[in-house]
């Protein structure tokens, strides 16, 4: 867009990124100083630095992860689905992965089983809705969106009915699951590189998500097979989102919104915002996690409910002056 | 020979659109395409372009059967010009025109200085490059229209179809489009297969004109030789008459 404009978004951006990581990794029970702290990034060994490196890295960079992975996967399903309203979770990919999470909670399972059982759940719904959309040969966004969003509303009530079901005990740590939450999160080694493969990848499409969001049949006179790049966009959109949840349930927000503003802000090039909304989205949510475990600590809140907070009225703020410079 | 097709059949539904069609399409001919509503343009067009499979027959593009080309080849020498474009996401006139290169850049090539100026005389020739920097979705629909026109001027195909280029275009502009049509077709050697409404058009800027009945029949060949009254009104299954003018034949229709 206003080419003028990508210079100061994108410092901005970047300063942002720097920011959030230096609050999160120094605010919390004990509050590291900045000298402090840059000095246990370089190596100084301490119990501080233990602190910082062994608690706070890890969740930090969890943090950055989900909402960077999200942003991304929000962007995609945007672009394949060709709606400015579509979310990660629109096609229930949240939904599979809530239901196992659910089940294994209810089954006592070891917290350090509910991620990869979540990702399971999630890659089960995904295979669902891609066999079903598939159906015989023929294929179509809207059949993509229908098949989703009726298995959506399918885990929702089973959602609902394990909710009913389960005894008092579990349900404060569901409902935490439910809206999103990073306590439980550990070093994100496989995200990390999940994350690093399908940035990349989507990068070197980035030109040809510009030519399939202005339509398949646009994009297959253009030069595009447009049927194989809607696949691997679903696929890849549903990876990250599995891997999202998996790894800090289900955020709403993040994936819907910052897509959004960062159309808003730098325009409609891939090229340009996918790294925009990856940028924003992994330090939105890394400082709204730091809210939430600062904000009435020592309880911790679900991030989710801060990235709603703050990102409603962050949103319609942009969305106003949108219009008015328009 | 640039578009070919032998023994062609098509049909949508239980509609025949065309039963063992030959047709023959040169470089340098700007050819009309009409029939009633629902007679198959835009079915007849797609398969053309290669967007949908034909019942049975061969189309051939350059002696090459159309189905072996590769899509993103093809892209570089055949362009289709849809009657519908939705925007969707926001973008500026010119980055929608730019989209036009796609096929010819590499995946992971940005669009050069050379491109960029490729769509600004496009823009220019269909009287947007004032608009160059507005969003898509503010534009009029005949803005519209005329953006979709100049962005297959970018990708800068030598065989154009066009579904009803002149759709929501005022008198001004649709003579204008016509007239680059024939000019692009007689000086730079393009062919153009266009779908279009107004017979007195076609009698005026096209060389060659495919009549599609509905039922299965067509007629092709040079526009002077088959446009009369009685095809027409055979055509359209409604009387028509013409009277000469001072700029050729015009045709009307009776009440």
């Amino acid at each position: 867009m206003p080419s003028a404009r990508l210079l100061p978004v994108f410092t901005g951006l970047l300063i942002l990124t720097v920011i959030s990581w230096f609050v999160a990794l120094a605010v919390g029970s004990i509050t590291v100083p900045l000298p402090e702290l840059i000095g246990h990034l370089a190596g100084q060994a301490n119990d501080q630095a233990a602190l910082v490196l062994k608690l706070r890295v890890p969740r930090a960079l969890a943090a950055w992860l989900t909402g960077a992975m999200l942003a991304l996967a929000g962007c995609l399903m945007q672009v394949l689905l060709r709606n400015p309203l579509a979310d990660p979770y629109i096609l229930g990919v949240s939904g599979g992965a809530a239901c196992a999470a659910l089940i294994g909670i209810t089954l006592g399972i070891g917290v350090a089983w509910l991620p990869p059982l979540a990702f399971a759940g999630a890659m089960l719904a995904m295979i669902t809705v891609f066999g079903l959309a598939r159906g015989s040969g023929a294929w179509s966004t809207t059949r993509l969106l229908l098949t989703g969003v009726v298995l959506a509303a399918g885990w929702g009530a089973l959602i609902s009915l394990i909710l009913a079901l389960s005894p008092d005990n579990s349900l404060r740590g569901m409902l935490f699951w439910l809206m999103g939450d990073l306590s439980l999160a550990s070093m994100p080694v496989w995200s990390l590189v999940l994350f690093g493969a399908v940035f990349t990848l989507t990068m070197l499409r980035a030109r040809s998500l510009n030519v399939l969001a202005m339509g398949e049949t646009t994009a297959r006179l253009l030069g595009e097979d447009s049927i194989r790049l809607q696949w691997l966009v679903y696929l890849l959109a549903s990876l990250l989102t599995a891997a999202a949840v998996a790894m800090a349930g289900s955020i709403g927000f993040v994936g819907l919104i910052i897509p959004h503003m960062m159309r808003l802000l730098i325009g409609s090039d891939h090229r340009l915002l996918l790294p925009a909304a990856t940028l924003f989205g992994g330090s939105f949510l890394l400082l709204a996690d730091t809210l939430a475990r600062t904000l009435l600590a020592p309880q911790q809140l679900p991030v989710g409910v801060i990235t709603a907070l703050t990102g409603v009225p962050l949103f319609l703020v942009l969305l106003n002056r949108a219009r008015l410079t328009q | 020979m640039m578009l070919a097709t032998r023994h062609l059949s098509v049909s949508i539904g239980d509609v025949t659109i065309v039963e063992d069609m030959a047709l023959r399409i040169e470089a340098g001919q700007c050819w009309g395409l009409i029939g009633r509503n629902g007679a198959g343009k835009t079915t007849l067009l797609n398969t053309l372009a290669g967007l949908r499979k034909p019942d049975s027959g061969h189309i051939e593009f350059h002696g090459q059967a159309l189905s072996s080309i590769a899509r993103r080849r093809l892209a570089t020498q055949l362009g289709l010009l849809q009657q519908h474009t939705v925007y969707v996401f926001d973008a500026t006139v010119l980055q929608t025109a730019l989209i036009g290169r796609h096929p010819h850049l590499g995946p992971w090539q940005r669009e050069s200085a050379a491109d960029f100026e490729q769509s600004r005389r496009a823009l220019r020739v269909v009287d947007m490059e004032r608009l160059a920097s507005r969003r898509v979705t503010s534009l009029s629909g005949g803005e519209a229209r005329r953006l979709a026109f100049a962005t297959l001027l970018v990708q800068d195909p030598t065989m154009m179809l066009l579904d009803e280029p002149t759709n929501h275009l005022d008198l001004h502009f649709q003579v204008r489009l016509m007239n680059l049509l024939t000019d692009l077709t007689r000086a730079d050697g393009k062919a153009a297969l266009a779908a279009l409404h107004d017979v007195n058009l076609v009698s005026r800027y096209c060389s060659h004109v495919l009549c599609l009945f509905g039922d299965g029949g067509y007629a092709a060949g040079p526009a002077r030789e088959l446009l009369e009254p009685d095809l027409l009104s055979r055509l359209y299954q409604h009387e028509i008459s013409s009277v000469e003018s001072g700029s050729g034949r015009q045709f009307f229709p009776l009440r």
